[in-house]
């Protein structure tokens, strides 16, 4: 997976000026570098189609893990893929409506662990590894997964 | 502003909302998730009316003919009537043309009727008395007739009805066709694998002939199970069919005994499939049978490499 940001190519001091008479830019932007408008990380990651080159991995991680695969003994594969769709969606940043409510109802009754937090984390840092996703990249997901984390643990 | 139909209940859905915040609105109880289109948490059916294409981005191409749509996606721009209730298919009534034990237990039916259906999709037959059971496909589209695989069980409502009632003449009530299990290679070079248990035999076998009529290129393995020797059926018939092609391989397995003279093998056949195709990355996987058969090997071969996208099954479940 390649990294989408664009580097933004600053101009030069004689460029901004020549811009100026020109009229393509105003003072203000001769004296301050005008910033690229950055992209999300969902964008950077590289959206839709990053969750679904991931979901595979991160999902096949998951079940190969002892200490979480038997959360998944008796759920519908087919039913929990769209789910593990829709957590990475949200983990990679991306458009979602989850609330710190939904997250707690949805695992409430698991009584999850530190250690089952880990595990999945571990296993999405994992799989975005294997996509050669930039570390700090990986670093914001892994944020995101964190933000949730009191309300998945119930605490 | 769109009127929909939930059931009975007329619900506007505003320009700026979708059909999901709209019913939930209106206090309607319905399922949802991350309210992204991802989840499909939201999933309804509707029984009429234009569904927006966005709505059912992501859903398989059944699921779209049926009707089936994300509510949390969907704007309306004319009247959507959404049930509640999975909505009944469209009825035929076919004749049966064709009925013969292929086995001790197993009885092959063959039935003309003008249906449209993928090799491998089932149909629920309904007899007289109502009673309906689901069947899949083994025969291709093109002569018109659709073959099934029967397994009689005693006291069974609907096979004893086939065994004992059921003539070469006769009308039958058919349903369909439905289900998800069948031929998806959109490149003739991907290899598939292919696992029956029992009857699973049938969308198999259905599948099996759909692949070499489209001259399919990537290699074939099929793995047929069956509890004991007796279960194995029109084992010449497939091994006639197979034959003069290099790269389909049969492997008929039963876990008590082997028969040598019909080259089937004592084994495990999870077992057997995983040595056989130990890395399933790239591949096809359609799997027919009981339930647990399928779901263990969906996972054994989802674990192996295939993607979660790229494993097809249905699951035959017993119902009395």
């Amino acid at each position: 997976m390649t990294d989408t940001a664009v580097p933004v190519k600053k101009d030069s001091l004689f460029t901004k000026l020549m811009k100026k008479l020109k009229g393509d830019t105003t003072m203000s932007e001769v004296v301050e570098p005008v910033e690229a408008k950055t992209e999300s990380i969902f964008e950077q990651i590289g959206g839709e189609a990053a969750v679904n080159a991931a979901v595979d991995i991160f999902y096949r991680k998951v079940l190969a893990d002892d200490r979480i695969s038997h959360f998944f003994d008796t759920i519908d594969m087919d039913a929990q893929h769209v789910k593990q769709k829709a957590f990475l969606t949200m983990a990679f940043g991306g458009p979602n409506s989850y609330t710190g409510k939904d997250m707690r109802a949805a695992h409430k009754h698991m009584n999850l662990t530190e250690e089952h937090f880990n595990a999945v984390a571990e296993n999405l840092v994992g799989t975005l590894q294997e996509l050669s996703v930039p570390q700090n990249l990986i670093d914001q997901v892994v944020g995101v997964a964190l933000s949730v984390k009191d309300d998945v643990l119930n605490k | 502003m769109t009127v929909v139909y939930f059931d009975q209940t007329q619900v506007t859905v505003r320009e700026d909302e979708s059909v999901l915040d709209s019913l939930l609105n209106h206090k309607i109880d319905v399922p949802f998730g991350c309210k992204n289109g991802v989840c499909q948490s939201c999933m309804l059916q509707a029984s009429d009316g234009a569904i927006p294409q966005q709505a059912q981005k992501g859903l398989t191409e059944m699921q779209t003919k049926q009707g089936y749509f994300l509510a949390c996606q969907c704007h309306p721009t004319e009247t959507l009537y959404i049930s509640s209730d999975p909505i009944e298919q469209p009825s035929t009534i076919g004749q049966v043309i064709e009925k013969e034990w292929v086995s001790p237990n197993v009885i092959r039916l063959r039935v003309r009727a003008d249906l449209d259906f993928k090799p491998g999709q089932f149909i629920n037959l309904k007899n007289p008395d109502g009673v309906i059971r689901s069947y899949s496909i083994a025969s291709l589209p093109h002569d018109g007739i659709l073959e099934f695989h029967i397994k009689h069980i005693a006291g069974g409502r609907f096979s004893d009805w086939v065994k004992h009632a059921l003539n070469v003449g006769d009308s039958i009530e058919l349903q369909g066709p439905l289900g998800e299990c069948y031929l998806k290679a959109d490149d003739e070079s991907t290899p598939l694998v292919l696992a029956a248990m029992n009857t699973g035999l049938a969308p198999v076998l259905g599948i099996l002939k759909n692949a070499l009529a489209q001259q399919h290129q990537g290699a074939i393995r099929v793995f047929i199970g069956a509890k004991d020797l007796a279960g194995h059926y029109l084992v010449d018939e497939i091994n006639d069919l197979v034959k003069p092609h290099d790269h389909v391989q049969v492997h008929r397995v039963c876990l008590e005994q082997a028969s040598q003279q019909q080259n089937i093998q004592q084994a495990d056949i999870y077992h057997l499939i995983k040595s056989e195709v130990a890395n399933t990355k790239g591949h096809q996987v359609y799997l027919c049978g009981a339930e647990s058969f399928v779901k263990k090997l969906k996972k054994q071969c989802f674990l192996a490499g295939a993607n979660m996208g790229d494993i097809f099954a249905d699951a035959f479940v017993a119902a009395g």
